[in-house]
């Protein structure tokens, strides 16, 4: 069992980071499409989102470097960095490959957000639905425990959760973007009577609240 | 805040320990296996080699030395009796006598 704990490890660490990174995607969803009202404080949905996604980067840590440990699969550093050279089910190992290096985009992006450019931000965390999408095919073709009906079930109903809220966000973000020509011109306000000129005002004059007056 | 965060590093550290010890335990299951077991299947149902009693006199490669000589019934020429069966059923048993016909 002790030649193999490595693997269990790796097995269980890809999991595990897989749900917090599935979980880390549907609170940044949650925070965005304001479903959950006021009453979770956004800053508080922010917080956790933001922990959730570094606990995933984390795990992520620690499945690849139960990987590379492992004796039963011979995974090394080329294998991890560089797609389709796994002689373990290459294209399924790829995937894997190819979220790793999403993942590192959108954490190193966040923690250099205050430093970056809104626009560069924004673009690169977009990312984080393709890493969800071939995070969840690595986990379901690279995956020992890819047959197991409990995680199937997990995989269908996270799928389901942030295609969901994802239709959602774009749905809200449809309906508030402002469009482009107004077909009538909008009602001009009111206009009240014209005030009479006034003379600029001139700085008050104090008046102690007490003693004589001016 | 913290607490949340406490909440989900536990979650996630107790869902590791969990997952590794249940693996460990389940390691016995083939399909559950590590990749290098899963890629050498286990033969199960080997072909089985006849043994030569087994073998249909005709196939040792000896144009069939094991009929005892004889010839089938509806062979031209053939002096066994009609009906009755000059091979052996089985090899190494009795050539059965019995008439078929009667």
């Amino acid at each position: 069992m002790s030649n193999q704990l490595y693997w269990f490890i790796a097995r269980a660490s890809g999991i595990t980071s897989w749900a917090l990174l599935t979980t880390s995607v549907i609170w940044g969803l949650l925070l965005s499409s304001k479903v959950l009202g006021k009453r979770p404080r956004p800053n508080w949905l922010l917080d956790l989102h933001r922990f959730l996604g570094g606990t995933a980067a984390i795990f992520v840590g620690v499945h690849v470097t139960a990987l590379v440990a492992d004796s039963f699969v011979h995974i090394g550093p080329s294998e991890i960095l560089v797609p389709l050279t796994s002689s373990y089910r290459p294209v399924a190992v790829a995937w894997g490959v190819v979220s790793l290096y999403l993942l590192a985009a959108v954490e190193l992006t966040s923690l250099a957000r205050k430093h970056l450019p809104k626009q560069v931000w924004h673009g690169v965390h977009m990312a984080s639905f393709p890493l969800f999408a071939v995070a969840t095919l690595h986990a379901f073709t690279a995956g020992t425990d890819s047959a197991n009906v409990l995680l199937r079930m997990a995989i269908v109903a996270a799928s389901v959760g942030v295609v969901g809220l994802t239709a959602l966000r774009l749905v809200q973000a449809t309906e508030q973007k402002p469009p482009r020509t107004t077909p009538h011109p909008a009602p001009s306000r009111p206009r009240w009577p014209e005030a009479p000129a006034t003379q600029p005002p001139t700085a008050p004059v104090y008046a102690p609240p007490f003693g004589p007056r001016p | 805040m913290n607490r949340s965060r406490t909440t989900v590093a536990a979650a996630a550290g107790t869902g590791l320990v969990v997952l590794t010890g249940v693996f460990a335990i389940t390691s016995h299951d083939p399909s559950t296996a590590a990749p290098q077991e899963q890629s050498h299947p286990t033969v199960t149902d080997q072909p089985t080699v006849p043994s030569p009693d087994q073998l249909p006199p005709w196939a040792d490669g000896h144009g069939g030395d094991r009929d005892g000589g004889g010839f089938p019934s509806d062979w031209p020429g053939s002096d066994a009796q009609p009906g009755t069966s000059a091979t052996p059923a089985t090899p190494g048993a009795a050539p059965s006598t019995s008439s078929q016909g009667s």
